[in-house]
């Protein structure tokens, strides 16, 4: 049966109203970053403005430079941590044998619906027991920690599905556990881990509440910090605050048009499937 | 964050499997060297402080001088504290907005858009899912603007004569937690709609046709075949959306700091203020370990649910 014009108008037409409600306030900031000028009233013009003035500006006062620099830095660090970490133990949940996996996953798994606010009080302190409080590397840690709960979920289930006939293969030909890992389950395992990268990348760039209070030193605030921050400084300067969010957005905007397939992918499969 | 649907009483008996002394003699020891990184992350910088939370939700201390032992009295103090209980229940008013609002708006819609696959299916997904990966602090400055006194919001309503409508949406003691919601609405829905979306085009296309073959109209095939279809979507979206709503800190943070008066003060943002502000880290932390209590009932409620279903 083949859908009747009227029931396409009705589709297309619903789904224009929602791009206009998504669309509408991230262009309407957008534009706002575009114009000059200092002041709370923020009203569109047409034709825009489009002017740098208010970009370069809220670029050196609020120290952006820095702020990217931190955040690429944590990000990517946590993102590697978490992957390699992640595919070590999915490999051992996924494929072998031994006493007490289960109870193991399942504490995992606990990780994945804990709040941090449950633990991120005592977690100050213990950073500043170990002097990693206000450091890259506790940031780096503390984050992976909280990411690889699911990196751990995901990448065992990717590995669960290799058929066993493939690594028993391997095995016959007397590979040892490393070169079935490295040579015959990771080429397969490439679309998994592009999902687990870009997920796990997104989810430690727009962290806010660990790096809030984790870190506290200028030349080590992430981006979203920064912004955060930015926010209290020029409460009262609209153009300024849609100026530094475009600028904290584009890295983000960037790796979802490039990873939106793996993004989806990974957050659909590994939420319904399993 | 997406969660597990495979759930509990299945757990009993595979959490003994591997014990047993067969798999003992051919266990692969070899295992625990490749979870060793991966656990010993978790456990020190997950499971330690989160045990020592519980520790702490017991003491009356600072920060600083040595603690005391109060027993339960910081569990008492959230139920007694008019504001801290109030920010459950403002907690339970997010939910409406973040978690409920979007599923019925995403059914409904789910509803009107007829199976069939729509041109261009990718690029409205990508569009609709933005808000999900745009940062929250980015979110919270793009909807202050929307909200601000002369805003778009505002200069909407005086334009279409509703004028008399217009206020201070961030700023007024009844409408600002709304607010905030329909901020959680407008992340959310997205994410609800492209997984009922793509739950809905799964569902086998015979179905329907069997179901017109026996006369039933748009309103019977979405109560008979599409709704039960998207039985484990709908448990997703609702462990995600509720997990979401309860943990809303970012746009509190952004906002409103809570404000005005305590309007919008919800359990996140009191973990935060009483710890780093007042110090009173005990009671932080209780309130941190309340909040964790109430997600684990949550999702082990739903996870029943799911359970229930497949037998």
């Amino acid at each position: 049966m083949r859908a009747s014009p009227r029931e396409i108008a009705v589709n297309y037409t619903v789904l224009a109203i929602l791009v206009v409600i998504v669309l509408y306030p991230m262009l309407g900031v957008l534009g706002l970053a575009f114009q000059s000028g200092v002041g709370r009233t923020g009203q569109l013009t047409f034709p825009p403005e489009l002017t740098l003035d208010t970009l370069s500006r809220t670029w050196d006062e609020g120290r952006f430079d820095l702020a990217l620099r931190s955040s690429a830095v944590v990000a990517t660090s946590a993102t590697v941590v978490t992957a390699v970490v992640s595919i070590l133990a999915g490999y051992a949940f996924g494929v072998m044998r031994f006493p007490l996996s289960s109870a193991l996953f399942y504490l995992i798994l606990v990780g994945m619906i804990v709040p941090l606010e449950s633990y991120v009080v005592p977690l100050y302190y213990e950073m500043r027991d170990l002097s990693l409080l206000d450091t890259w590397p506790g940031l780096v840690l503390a984050l992976s920690a909280s990411l690889l709960p699911f990196g751990v979920f995901w990448m065992r289930a990717q590995f669960k599905g290799t058929p066993k006939a493939l690594i028993e293969a391997a095995q016959i030909d007397g590979a040892n556990s490393w070169s079935v890992l490295r040579h015959v389950l990771l080429p397969l395992a490439r679309p998994a881990i592009a999902s687990l990268l870009v997920l796990t990348f997104l989810w430690a760039w727009n962290d806010f509440l660990l790096t809030l209070i984790l870190v506290s030193s200028n030349e080590l605030r992430t981006a979203q910090l920064q912004l955060g921050l930015f926010i209290g400084v020029r409460t009262s300067d609209t153009r300024a605050l849609a100026a530094a969010a475009l600028i904290v957005s584009i890295p983000v905007l960037l790796v979802y048009v490039v990873g939106q397939r793996s993004l989806i992918r990974g957050i659909f499969e590994g939420g319904v499937k399993e | 964050m997406t969660v597990s649907l495979r759930s509990a009483p299945s757990r009993g008996r595979s959490l003994l499997r591997g014990i047993g002394p067969r798999s003992f003699a051919e266990a692969q020891w070899t295992a625990y060297l490749y979870l060793l990184p991966a656990l010993l992350l978790f456990l020190a910088f997950v499971i330690y402080p989160m045990m020592q939370g519980a520790w702490i939700s017991f003491l009356d201390w600072n920060g600083f001088s040595p603690p005391t032992w109060v027993g339960l009295d910081n569990y008492v103090e959230i139920l007694r504290d008019g504001n801290l209980r109030a920010g459950f229940v403002r907690s339970v008013i997010l939910i409406l907005f973040y978690s409920l609002l979007p599923i019925a708006l995403g059914l409904l819609i789910t509803a009107i858009l007829s199976s069939r696959p729509i041109r261009g299916a990718s690029w409205f997904r990508g569009i609709l899912f933005l808000p999900q990966v745009l940062p929250i602090v980015v979110v919270g400055i793009v909807w202050r603007w929307m909200y601000a006194p002369d805003g778009p919001i505002n200069a909407g309503l005086t334009s279409i004569g509703l004028g008399g409508l217009a206020t201070g949406w961030l700023g007024d003691f009844t409408l600002a937690l709304p607010a905030v919601g329909m901020v959680g609405t407008w992340v959310s829905f997205g994410f609800v709609m492209v997984l009922l979306l793509t739950g809905a085009q799964a569902i086998p296309s015979d179905l329907y046709d069997a179901a017109r073959v026996d006369g039933a109209g748009r309103v019977q095939e979405f109560f008979a075949i599409t709704l039960p279809g998207l039985h484990n979507q709908l448990v997703v979206a609702l462990i995600v959306t509720i997990i979401t709503a309860l943990r809303a800190f970012g746009l509190i943070y952004t906002m409103t700091s809570g404000g005005p008066g305590y309007e919008t003060t919800v359990p996140a943002w009191n973990v935060y203020t009483t710890t780093f502000r007042y110090h009173q880290v005990g009671l932080g932390a209780a309130l941190g370990i309340t909040l964790a209590v109430l997600i684990f009932v949550i999702v082990f409620a739903l996870g029943r649910l799911v359970e229930r279903e497949r037998r």
